[in-house]
This record gives structure tokens, sequence and C-alpha cells, in this order.
């Protein structure tokens, strides 16, 4: 469905005051009031998923990970296999002498491997989340001074503020990841406070540049509009096709220069839209009626949601068009929750032109930060990969010397029969 | 040059590395591909890293079998052999396994479980139960709205509750009936949640991909398969002796059996820690 046939699908609905969700809002009694508060406040606290928390864990600290799932497997099935291995006609002692050398190896190599990484991860957020003191203007490229790293606040906020429970230090860290975001937002923005928003270069706005866009939700967004074309080609030719060759295809598709022509497509389509709605906003917005300005917003956003479900059932590529419109919608709602009617009022003077050089600016700043991110996620994967090999001399070297004390210490028999053994 | 151009070269180094690094066409594409397959990544880094290691640990046992004079000229090959075919083994069936399960394990994730974890009612139903659970607490406490501060935290604190809900026991029925506004609220605090769908999917792989090379193929098939393929290769060498008795005269006899693989009996010719490595 084309943007246009939506919106007029959107507005009339609107203005029904009486459909589903607005009729909620509308006609809402005071305990129906509080049910929603209490409704949004119970799930900002109710931990949504402790698994998905785990897993999410496992990805961004995958060589740590691997170190630890390789020495469980050392620790503990090795020597089961070791010393019930049917195959083998080795004696007791000695198949106790080998097993009982799989936990301690395992051990050392857990001390090193996660030690090293550990401090391997944490130099590299701090390096990347003060790139801006960099003296060598090394460091660019994965530069997160403008909204630093989440870990390397965390332990900044954990040692200035000791006594900071969980949640203060999340909230913290939050705080002052927003103020440095915004605050070197309306740097930008008073930078470039001369210029008009033709004469803005590539530069100005470093992330209408290619290069930058790699990784991010629009690169995502556009690759995700050609496998759904491709995909909707296929069918109205009525191929089938396995799911190797579909990658392949998909692949094929999505080239360089198309997925570049699509990105920049798409953040145009993005700005636009979400200055669109910020001057409708601060058109509208008045305190009184910001609760009906909620109200609407739910059931354009509810409509939104049925359109986004049809066209995803359908393949339809607009699904993707249409998920953005819903996510501004939210947007909208998120930010009057939480900030009233305040938001609005900057936007409330401004011609469009200035809006949407306001947006761009936005726009580049926080995309330049997730391009960042991307990098040193990626940096941080294959670095844990090397560090973690570079410290095997020196786990080694410590096995070597520590191995036969411990067990001459806590299995002298064993320890014993072995040399006899070896002495024969 | 003077010594604080040095130092200051050096102090320089990592930052230098780091950059072209993160300029490096491998990390740009590595960030691409992550953006939209993080699952095809997470099983690829997670491979990577252990079969090179294993590689690693394997170069080491054939290189060490080699120069060890404690094992007679004609027995290190043998020897090095068999840490390589035990390395191979290992390299080979790690890949294999990982690289066919990884994507499987993806899919499967996408398909069923992630179904059940990122399940917005469920997440609803968690909220209701908690909003339930708060309200019946404070249904409990007598006069609520006549109590001093300080008595009131004493009883919140009865009932394990940081704060007083919001909501007074007289609206108790209508959570049933404002359903969809509970739901969509869950919902938007739930959108963080769905965010992670895909990193969870691709930890859910590296996971799974872990446990099938590093206990499945590594602790349990390998040593398994390599004990009865180490006599094989141990028997062929001994015919080859047999029909030249010379060397088999000048070899040590224990050096001859001083190896089986999976970790079974070990001669002390490998470093330790390389030993964790099979």
């Amino acid at each position: 469905m084309k943007i246009s046939a939506l919106n007029e699908s959107y507005k009339p609905a609107a203005r029904k005051a009486n459909v589903a969700f607005g009729s909620a809002n509308t006609v809402m009694t005071d305990a129906t009031k509080k049910i929603v508060e209490e409704a949004a406040n119970v799930a900002k606290e109710v931990k949504l998923g402790g698994l998905v928390d785990f897993l999410e864990g496992i990805k961004n600290h995958g060589e740590i990970a691997n170190t630890l799932t390789t020495a469980l497997g050392t620790a503990f099935v090795a020597p089961i296999f070791i010393a019930f291995n049917p195959f083998s006609k080795e004696d007791k002692d000695t198949k106790t002498y080998s097993a009982m050398r799989q936990p301690i190896s395992a051990v050392i190599t857990v001390v090193f491997q996660v030690l090293v990484n550990n401090k391997f991860n944490h130099w590299i957020e701090r390096m990347a989340s003060t790139a801006n003191e960099s003296k060598n203007g090394f460091f660019k490229k994965i530069d997160l001074s403008r909204k630093p790293n989440d870990a390397f606040l965390k332990a900044d906020v954990k040692y200035n503020h000791p006594s900071y429970n969980d949640k203060q230090i999340r909230d913290e860290v939050k705080k002052r990841q927003d103020d440095t975001l915004y605050k070197s937002i309306n740097t930008e923005r008073e930078r470039l406070v001369n210029k008009k928003l033709t004469e803005l270069s590539d530069k100005d706005l470093e992330y209408f540049d290619y290069e930058k866009m790699v990784g991010t939700d629009e690169y995502k967004a556009a690759h995700e509009e050609i496998e759904l074309e491709v995909k909707q080609k296929l069918k109205n030719e009525g191929q089938e096709l396995s799911k190797k060759q579909l990658r392949k295809a998909i692949k094929a598709a999505a080239t360089p220069e198309k997925l570049k022509e699509r990105a920049v497509k798409i953040v145009e389509r993005r700005v636009i839209a979400e200055t669109e709605n910020k001057l409708d906003l601060a058109k509208k917005i008045k305190p009184e009626n910001k609760d009906q300005i909620i109200a609407d917003t739910e059931q354009r956003k509810s409509d939104l949601k049925k359109l986004v479900e049809k066209a995803k059932a359908k393949g339809d590529p607009a699904v993707v068009e249409l998920k953005e419109r819903f996510d501004i919608a939210e947007k909208q709602i998120d930010k009057l929750e939480k900030y009233g009617i305040e938001a609005s009022k900057k936007y409330s003077d401004k011609t469009f032109e200035e809006a949407l050089k306001m947006v761009k600016i936005k726009k580049s700043i926080t995309s330049s930060v997730k391009f960042a991110e991307g990098r040193l996620s990626a940096i941080k994967s294959w670095g844990g990969i090397l560090v973690a090999m570079a410290t095997l001399p020196f786990s080694c070297g410590l096995l070597n010397w520590a191995y036969p004390r411990i067990m001459e210490k806590f299995m002298p028999e064993v320890s014993k029969s072995k040399k006899t053994k070896e002495a024969k | 040059m003077n010594i604080s151009k040095i130092a200051n070269k050096v102090t320089n180094l990592p930052g230098y590395v780091l950059e072209k690094t993160a300029n490096s066409k491998f990390i740009q594409w590595q960030a691409k591909e992550n953006a939209i397959s993080p699952v095809a990544v997470a099983t690829f880094t997670t491979l990577v890293s252990v079969v090179s290691k294993d590689a690693v640990g394997c170069y080491y046992y054939v290189t060490q079998s080699l120069k060890n004079e404690k094992i007679p000229e004609e027995k290190r090959k043998f020897v090095a052999s068999l840490d390589l075919a035990n390395g191979i083994l290992n390299v080979a069936l790690q890949s294999v396994l990982g690289g066919a399960f990884g994507i499987k394990v993806g899919e499967y994730f996408d398909n069923n479980l992630s179904k059940k974890l990122f399940s917005v009612d469920k997440a609803a139903e968690k909220v209701k139960a908690k909003l339930n659970y708060n309200i019946e607490k404070i249904k409990n406490i007598k006069d609520i709205n006549n109590m001093k501060p300080e008595d009131l935290k004493k009883e919140l604190k009865k009932a394990k509750l940081k704060k007083l809900p919001k909501v007074d026991g007289a609206v108790i029925s209508n959570i049933e009936e404002n359903d969809d506004i509970i739901k969509n609220y869950v919902e938007k605090y739930a959108k963080k949640l769905l965010k992670k769908k895909k990193i969870a999917s691709a930890g859910f792989t590296a996971i799974v991909t872990l446990i099938i090379t590093q206990i499945i193929a590594k602790r349990i098939f390998v040593p398994l398969i390599a004990t009865p393929m180490a006599s094989t290769i141990k028997a062929q060498m001994e015919k080859r002796e047999a029909a030249n008795p010379k060397a088999a005269a000048s070899a040590s006899p224990q050096v001859a059996v001083t190896k089986t693989t999976g970790g079974v009996k070990e001669s002390d010719k490998t470093p330790e820690c390389f030993k964790n490595f099979r």
C-alpha cells in the first residue's frame, strides 16, 4: 500500500473518537488512568527477559564465552572420557594423573584468557569513549565520545558512587549518555547555525556519506527492502528456490550501489517524515490537549500496526516504510510522556527547512555513533581472539610449573607411581 | 632521534594499530555483515576462534614432536603424524559440525524459541501478575489512607514492597477489562526486548555451536575416533618396523607407546598448556 493511501486510512479513523483505543483514552475514568499508570510503572520494572540478557551477553562477550565453554568441556567432560575410555588400556593411576591435569589447565586458561580479554575490552571501550581527548587523533573510526560506551560509564559511576544500587547505576549511565549526546547535538547545531540547509556539505553531515551508513538502521532497512523485493519477484514468477539459492539471489541483488541508493533514499525519507511529525506536533500541542494528541497518536499507531502485520503477511516491501511510520508515532508518544510539551517547543517557531536541518544534524550524529559502535564490536570480537592467543605462552609456562607441584602436594600416591613408572 | 620521540612512538603504537585495524577492509566487512546477518557472523567468529586455537595447538604439538630429542629419530615422524592426525580431526570435525549446525540452530531459534521468549502476550501476563500481586498486598493493609508515613513505610516493608502501588483496592476488577491498555504499555517496554531478537538469536547460535564443537566434537567424538585411529597407525608402523628390523632395534620400546590420543596418556614432550587444546 502506498503511504498516501495509508495517510487517508488513518486520518479519518483518528477523528472518530469512539474507535477502539481512542475511546479508552477519551472516556478514561480516574480508576482506569491509575491502572494504566501503574501498568506502565510495572512494565518498566518487570524484567522481561533474563535468558535474553544472558544470550546478549554471550553475543557481546564472544571470546569470554568461548573460553568459558572450552574450559567447561576441559574441566568436566574430558576427565570423564579419559577415566572411562573403553579403548584405553592404561592403568588407573596414569588415567587419574592424566584426568586431573584437565581441570587444572582449565582453571589456568580461564584465569588468563578471561582476565586479559576483560582488560582488553575495558581498554578499547575507554579509548573509544574518550577518543576526543586523544592527542594524535586516533580512534576516529570508533569515536564514541559523543555517546560513551555503557560498560565504560558503568565502571566510572561505580567508582565514583560506590553506594549506588543497580537501578541507580543504570539510570545514571543512561542520563550521562543522553546528556553527552544532546550536548554534542546542540554544539553541532550551534556550529552550523549560520549555514543554510543547502550549504551543508558532506563534511558537515558526515552521516550522509555512504561509507558511514554501512551497518546502521537505514542500511539494514535497505537490505530488508531488497530482500523482500527479491522474494516477491520470485513469488510472482512462481519460482521456488531453496534457502541457499534464495540467499544467493538476495546477495546478487543487494549490490553495494543498489544498497547505497536505497539507504540514501531511506535516510532522506526518514528525516523528512520525522521533521513533518515534529512540526505537526509543535503546531498542535498545548498543555490542555496533550492527552488528546497522545490518544490520536495511539490510534494511528495501532492502525499502522495492523497495516504492518498485513504487509508482513503478504511479504510486501512497503513493510519497511510502514514500520518507519510506526516507529515515529511511537517515539512521538514516548517523548510527550517523558518530556511533556517542552520537547516540541524547540520546533514551534521553525520553518520546514530549519527544522529539517535540525533533524538532519541530529541524525548525522546519532548515526555516526551507531557506525562507531558497529566497528568497535567487530574489533572487540577479533581482537579478543588474538589477545587470547597471545596469552597461550604464559598460561603454558604457568601450567608446566604448577601442575606437577599441585599433584605432588595433593595426590602424592598417583604422582609417585607415575614417576616410578616413567623411571622404569 | 631522542628518547622522548621514541617513547612517544611506543605509546602511540596501540592507537596506531587500532586505527589501522578499524580502517581495514576486514573490519568493515565484519561490521556490515553483522548488521545484516548477526547469526552467520556469530557462528563464523565462534568457529574461527575455537578452530584457530586448535590449529595453533596442533602446530605446537607437531613441531615439538619433530624437535624432541628424547624421541628416537625414526619414531619422531610417527609421533608427529599422530599429533597431526589428532589436530586435523579436531579442526575438521569442529568446522564441519559447527558449520552444519550453526545456521540451522539460528533458524530453529527464530522459528521456535524466539516466539516464546519474545512474546508480548507473555510479558503482559507477567506484568498483570505483578500488578495483581501488588494490589493484593496493599489490600491487606488496613486504613492505608489515614496511616502515618512512618507506619506506612513499616507496613510496606512487611509486605515486601518498595513503594506504594498507585492503584487502590477499588479498581482491582478493572485489570481484566483494561487488557488492551496494559498490553499496549507492555508492548512499548517490550520493544527494547524485541530489538534484541537478532542479538539473542546470535548469542544462542554461538553458545550451541560452542557446545557442539567444544564439548561434543572435541571431548567426546575426537577422543573416541582418534584412539582406534592411533592404534591403526601404530599397527602399520609396527608392520613397517618388522620389515625393517634395524630401525626397530634402535628405538627404545617405551617411547613407541608414549602417545595415545584424547589425553589418555601423553609423553612430557609437549608443553602442558597445549594439551588443553586437544
